[in-house]
C-alpha cells in the first residue's frame, strides 16, 4: 500500500470518520491506529517490529537523558537519577549509537562492497562479492533521525521527555511522515500529533487542494517525465548528445515533482486530521546558489544535519578550513543517508559541497568580474542566470543520483557530448518514449507548475484562488483533470515514489 | 431540528449548495468522460462487444453455448436457425476461462432456461489469463450482479483492481489521446451488433499449415481450479434440469493432446455427460482445412463453421429434441433479420477477400 492507492484513501477516510466519532480526546488514538494499520500493510511485520524497537529505545533513552529533576526535568520518577549515575553523555552516545547501528546494518551493510566496486570501476579492476541479504525496512531512515533528534533535544533540555509511549510512538510512526519524511521534530509535529485540532472547512479545503497538487505533480508530471528518463537512460549507450542532456533535465524535474508531490499529499492529508507537518520544499529551482538550493530542497534533512552535525562540529565559527571540513562532513552524511552507494554519496553529497566550497573560494574573482564588466548583480536577468546555473549544477549531481554506477554516470556525461541518436527509432523528441499528446500535456503541466511555484515565490502561502466557492470548484476541476490526464492504472506503478526506497 | 440547523445559516447553506453543485458537475463530467473513453470495439477487435450483445437477443434460447474463441468462431447460430430453426446463442469471449464461463452461464440462467448447454472444453487446459484485456472484454459488457462480482474475483490477474471495474474511467482514462469517431458516435448511442448471436463471422481463407511443435509439459493434468468450476457447471445444469454437452471444436492449435482427451472422456463418462470431440469427425462433418479456416487451422471460417453447425445441429436436435421455431412469428422476425444481415456480411467479406486477398477491417489486427 502506498500513498497513492485506493487502500490508503479508504484508510484515511475511515480515520477521518473515526476521528469525528471519537472526538478530540480519541483523535490521537485514531491516528495511532491508522498509522499502525498503514505501517503493517505497507511495510509488513518486520517494519513494525524494528520501528517499535527503535521507538521504545528512544523513549527509554529520553527518560534516562532527562536533566536532573532538581534542575527542572520531567522524567518518569522511576528513571530519575539513573541517567545521572550512569553519565548522561555516555548514555546519549549509547542511545545514538544504538539507533545508528540499526540503520547502518539495514542500510549500509553492503557499503564496503560498493566502495570496492566503485574503486574497481575507477581502476579498471573487477571485484566480485555477494551482497549481504537483509530485510527491507520501510521508513527506517526517517524515524531513526527523528528519534535521534528527539533524544538529543531531551539531553540538551530543549524539550521534556514524553510521558506516554503511545504518544511518542505516534510521533515516530505517524503515517504522514513514516515513508518519505519530512523528518519532523517532536517540538513541532509531535505536539501537534499529541493534540490534533479539529479541522475546519477551510482546513479540509486547503488539505484537499494540497493533496490534489501533490497528485498533479506525481501522476501528471513526474510519471510522464519518468517515461522519458527511463527510455533514454535505459539505453544510454545508444542515445547520444542532447537526448542525454534532455533526460538529465527531465530527471531533475521528475525527482522534484515525485518527492515534493509526495510531501504535498502527506501535508494535505495531515491537514485533514488537524496535524501540521514540517515543510520539506520551498521552490528549490528558484535558488540562486547551491547553498540556497539545499536550504530549499529536503529542508528537514538539511535542518537536521545543520543542527546535529554542522553546528556541534563548530559550524563556521572555527575558521575557514574547519568550516569547509564541516561542510564536507554534512554533505557526505547527506549523500550517505540517501543510500550506501557512491553514486548517492558523490551525486547529492561530495559534488554539492565541492560546488559550495568552490563558489566561496571563487567569490572574490566573481566580484571583481562583476565590477569590471559593470554587470548589475541584482538585476532580474542575472537572478535568472544564477537560477539556471544552479539548476544545471544540481542536475549534474542528479545524473549520478540516477545512475546505477559511477561508470554509467561517466558514460552518460561523455555521451552528452557525442552526436547522434538512436537511428532505429528515429530522430526527435518524440522518440524518447512519449507521444505528441502526452508531450503536450507535459509541457502545459510544467507551465502550470512553474506558475504555481512563481506565485509561491512571490506571494508565499497566499492562495492563488480565493473564495470558498471558487476553491471548492477548483478542487473538483483539479480532481477531474488528474483523473483524465494522470499516468496511473494498468501499466503504471504509482505506488513507487523514488524517495520511499531511502 | 438540530441536524437541519445549517439550513438556517446562510453561509452554511451557501457552502453546501456550492459543494453539492460542484459534486454534481464533477460526477456528470466523469460520466460523460467515461462514456466517451470506454472502448467501443467497432473497428478490428469486435470481440469486446460480445458479452453485452447477449442482452439484446430475444431470450428463450433452446441451446446456449459457452466457451472461448473455439466456441464463438466455430459454430454459427445463424446456420442452426436456418437449417433447423434452433434458437441458440454463444456466450463466448477471447480466452474465456472456465470460471468465467461458469459465471456467464450462471448469469444467463437467471434470464432463461435453455434445454441444452454446450461447453467447449478447450479452456480446461488453460492455466490462467494471459492478458488483462481479455478479462476486460469478458466483464466490461456484463451487467452488474453477484455473478459479475464473483466472476471478476475468480479470474482477475494480480495487477487488476476491482475499482477499475466499478469505475471504468480509472482503467480507460488514458485513451483520451486515441479517441476515434466511433468513440464519439457511440458514446451515448446503441452500437450496431457485431456478432451473430455471439458468432464471429470471418469469410476469408488461409489454409491450414503445420504449426510449430508445442513445448512438452511435465504435467498435463487440468488445473484444479478448472476442475472445480467444471464440476460447478455440471451441478448448475443438473439443478436447472439442463442437458450439458461437452465439445472439443475442430481447431488444430493449440494441440489437444491425448492426456487432455483422456481426462475429459473419463470425467464425462463418470458424470454421464455427452462429449463430442469434433477432431475425430472431421471427414464426417466435411471439413477441408485448406478452405474452411481463416487462420491456418486455429479457427474455422464461416464456411467451416456452417459445416460444423449443420452436423452439430442435426446431432443435438435428434438427441435432445430441440424445437423448430421458424414458424413462431415473433422469434422468426428477429432471427430472419439477423440471418439476412449475416448473409449480407458474408457476401461482402467474400467479395472483398476475392478482390483484395484479405478483409481490410481485420488486417490491422492480424498485422
Amino acid at each position: 500500500m502506498g500513498y497513492i492507492s485506493l487502500g490508503f484513501a479508504v484508510l484515511v477516510l475511515a480515520g477521518l470518520l473515526a476521528g469525528r466519532i471519537f472526538g478530540q480526546r480519541g483523535r490521537q488514538w485514531v491516528l495511532l491506529a491508522v498509522s499502525l494499520a498503514f505501517m503493517s500493510m505497507a511495510g509488513g511485520q518486520w517494519t513494525v517490529l524494528f520501528w517499535f524497537i527503535s521507538t521504545a529505545a528512544g523513549f527509554l533513552a529520553a527518560h534516562l537523558l532527562m536533566p536532573c529533576p532538581a534542575s527542572g526535568g520531567h522524567g518518569i520518577s522511576a528513571f530519575s537519577g539513573v541517567g545521572q549515575r550512569l553519565g548522561r553523555r555516555r548514555l546519549l552516545i549509547a542511545a545514538v549509537a544504538f539507533q545508528l547501528g540499526l540503520l547502518a546494518y539495514f542500510k549500509y551493510a553492503n557499503l564496503p562492497f560498493y566502495t570496492l566496486e566503485a574503486w574497481g570501476e575507477l581502476t579498471g579492476k573487477a571485484y566480485e562479492f555477494e551482497e549481504v541479504e537483509r530485510i527491507s525496512l520501510m521508513g527506517i531512515s526517517f524515524y531513526t533521525l527523528m528519534v535521534i533528534g528527539y533524544d538529543i533535544d531531551v539531553y540538551r533540555g530543549e524539550t521534556g521527555a514524553v510521558r506516554s509511549l503511545p504518544a511518542f510512538s505516534l510521533f515516530t510512526g505517524y503515517f504522514g511522515h513514516f515513508v518519505q519524511g519530512p523528518i519532523d521534530t517532536y517540538q513541532e509535529t509531535g505536539k501537534s500529533l499529541a493534540s490534533p485540532g479539529k479541522a475546519s472547512f477551510g482546513d479540509l479545503q486547503a488539505g484537499s487542494l494540497e493533496i490534489l497538487a501533490g497528485l498533479f505533480k506525481k501522476l501528471v508530471i513526474s510519471e510522464r517525465l519518468a517515461v522519458v528518463v527511463d527510455t533514454v537512460y535505459g539505453d544510454y549507450a545508444s542515445y547520444g548528445g542532447w537526448y542525454l542532456s534532455l533526460a538529465a533535465v527531465a530527471f531533475s524535474l521528475q525527482l522534484y515533482t515525485d518527492f515534493s508531490g509526495c510531501m504535498d499529499v502527506v501535508a494535505g492529508v495531515s491537514k485533514l486530521f488537524g496535524v501540521r507537518v514540517a515543510k520539506n520544499f520551498r521552490q528549490p529551482f528558484f535558488s540562486e546558489s547551491i547553498s540556497e538550493f539545499w536550504r530549499r530542497w529536503h529542508i528537514t534533512l538539511g535542518a537536521f544535519l545543520r543542527k546535529y552535525v554542522y553546528i556541534p562540529l563548530g559550524g563556521n565559527r572555527k575558521g575557514r578550513i574547519r568550516k569547509y571540513l564541516n561542510i564536507v562532513a554534512v554533505f557526505f552524511l547527506s549523500g550517505l543517508w540517501h543510500g550506501g552507494q557512491w553514486t548517492f554519496i558523490i551525486g547529492t553529497g561530495l559534488l554539492q559541497c565541492a560546488y559550495m566550497i568552490a563558489g566561496e573560494l571563487l567569490e572574490p574573482l566573481f566580484s571583481w568580474f562583476y565590477r569590471f564588466t559593470r554587470i548589475r548583480v541584482d538585476s532580474a536577468v542575472m537572478k535568472n542566470v544564477r537560477r539556471v546555473r544552479t539548476f544545471l549544477l544540481v542536475t549534474v549531481g542528479f545524473v549520478l543520483f540516477r545512475a546505477d554506477s559511477l561508470s554509467m554516470a561517466g558514460e552518460i556525461f561523455t555521451g552528452m557530448f557525442r552526436a547522434g541518436c538512436y537511428p532505429e527509432y528515429g530522430e526527435g523528441v518524440f522518440y524518447c518514449g512519449l507521444g505528441r499528446a502526452d508531450f503536450a500535456v507535459l509541457l502545459v503541466s510544467l507551465a502550470i507548475l512553474f506558475f504555481m511555484s512563481a506565485w509561491r515565490e512571490r506571494h508565499g502561502e497566499k492562495a492563488v484562488v480565493v473564495g470558498e466557492g471558487r476553491r471548492t470548484a477548483l478542487c473538483f476541476a483539479s480532481l477531474f483533470a488528474i483523473l483524465l490526464f494522470g499516468f496511473y492504472g494498468k501499466g503504471y506503478d504509482t505506488a513507487a515514489f523514488i524517495y520511499s526506497q531511502f | 431540528m438540530r441536524r437541519l440547523s445549517w439550513l438556517s445559516d446562510r453561509k452554511l447553506r451557501h457552502r453546501y449548495g456550492v459543494l453539492g453543485a460542484a459534486l454534481a458537475v464533477f460526477l456528470g463530467a466523469a460520466w460523460l468522460a467515461q462514456s466517451l473513453l470506454v472502448p467501443k470495439y467497432m473497428d478490428h477487435v469486435i470481440e469486446g462487444n460480445f458479452t453485452e450483445e447477449y442482452y439484446r437477443s430475444p431470450l428463450g434460447h433452446e441451446l446456449l453455448m459457452v466457451g472461448n474463441c473455439e466456441a464463438y468462431e466455430n459454430i454459427s447460430p445463424m446456420k442452426l436457425w436456418e437449417d433447423y430453426g434452433i434458437t441458440s446463442y454463444i456466450r463466448g469471449n477471447s480466452n474465456q476461462l472456465i470460471p468465467q464461463s461458469y459465471y456467464l452461464l450462471r448469469e444467463a440462467l437467471r434470464y432463461e432456461k435453455p434445454k441444452v448447454v454446450l461447453l467447449n472444453i478447450q479452456a480446461m487446459a488453460v492455466e490462467g489469463q494471459d492478458s488483462e484485456e481479455y478479462n476486460r472484454m469478458v466483464f466490461d459488457g456484463m451487467r452488474w450482479s453477484k455473478d459479475k462480482w464473483q466472476g471478476i474475483m475468480a479470474s482477475r490477474m494480480e495487477e487488476e483492481k476491482l475499482a477499475d471495474y466499478l469505475f471504468p474511467l480509472l482503467r480507460y482514462h488514458s485513451r483520451w489521446s486515441e479517441l476515434s469517431k466511433d468513440d464519439f458516435r457511440y458514446a451515448f448511442r446503441q452500437k450496431p451488433q457485431k456478432s451473430y448471436n455471439g458468432y464471429y463471422l470471418r469469410a476469408d481463407i488461409r489454409p491450414y499449415t503445420e504449426f510449430p511443435a508445442e513445448r512438452r509439459r511435465s504435467d498435463y493434468a487440468f488445473p484444479e481450479k478448472n476442475m472445480e468450476y467444471l464440476e460447478r457447471i455440471v451441478r448448475l445444469c443438473r439443478e436447472n434440469g439442463i442437458e450439458l454437452v461437452f465439445m472439443k471444436a475442430p481447431s488444430m492449435y493449440p494441440v489437444w493432446v491425448e492426456p487432455y482427451e483422456e481426462q475429459i472422456t473419463e470425467f464425462a463418462g463418470r458424470e454421464g455427460i455427452y462429449y463430442i470431440n469434433t477432431l475425430e469427425h472431421m471427414d464426417e462433418i466435411g471439413l477441408d482445412m485448406s478452405v474452411d479456416t481463416y487462420d491456418e487451422g486455429l479457427h474455422l471460417n464461416v464456411y467451416g463453421a456452417e459445416k460444423l453447425s449443420a452436423w452439430l445441429g442435426r446431432d443435438l436436435k435428434g438427441r435432445y429434441g430441440l424445437a423448430d421455431f421458424r414458424d413462431k412469428e415473433e422469434v422468426a422476425a428477429f432471427y430472419n433479420q439477423r440471418l439476412e444481415e449475416y448473409r449480407k456480411e458474408k457476401e461482402e467479406q467474400k467479395d472483398e477477400f476475392e478482390k483484395l486477398g484479405y478483409i481490410s477491417k481485420y488486417k490491422r489486427q492480424e498485422e
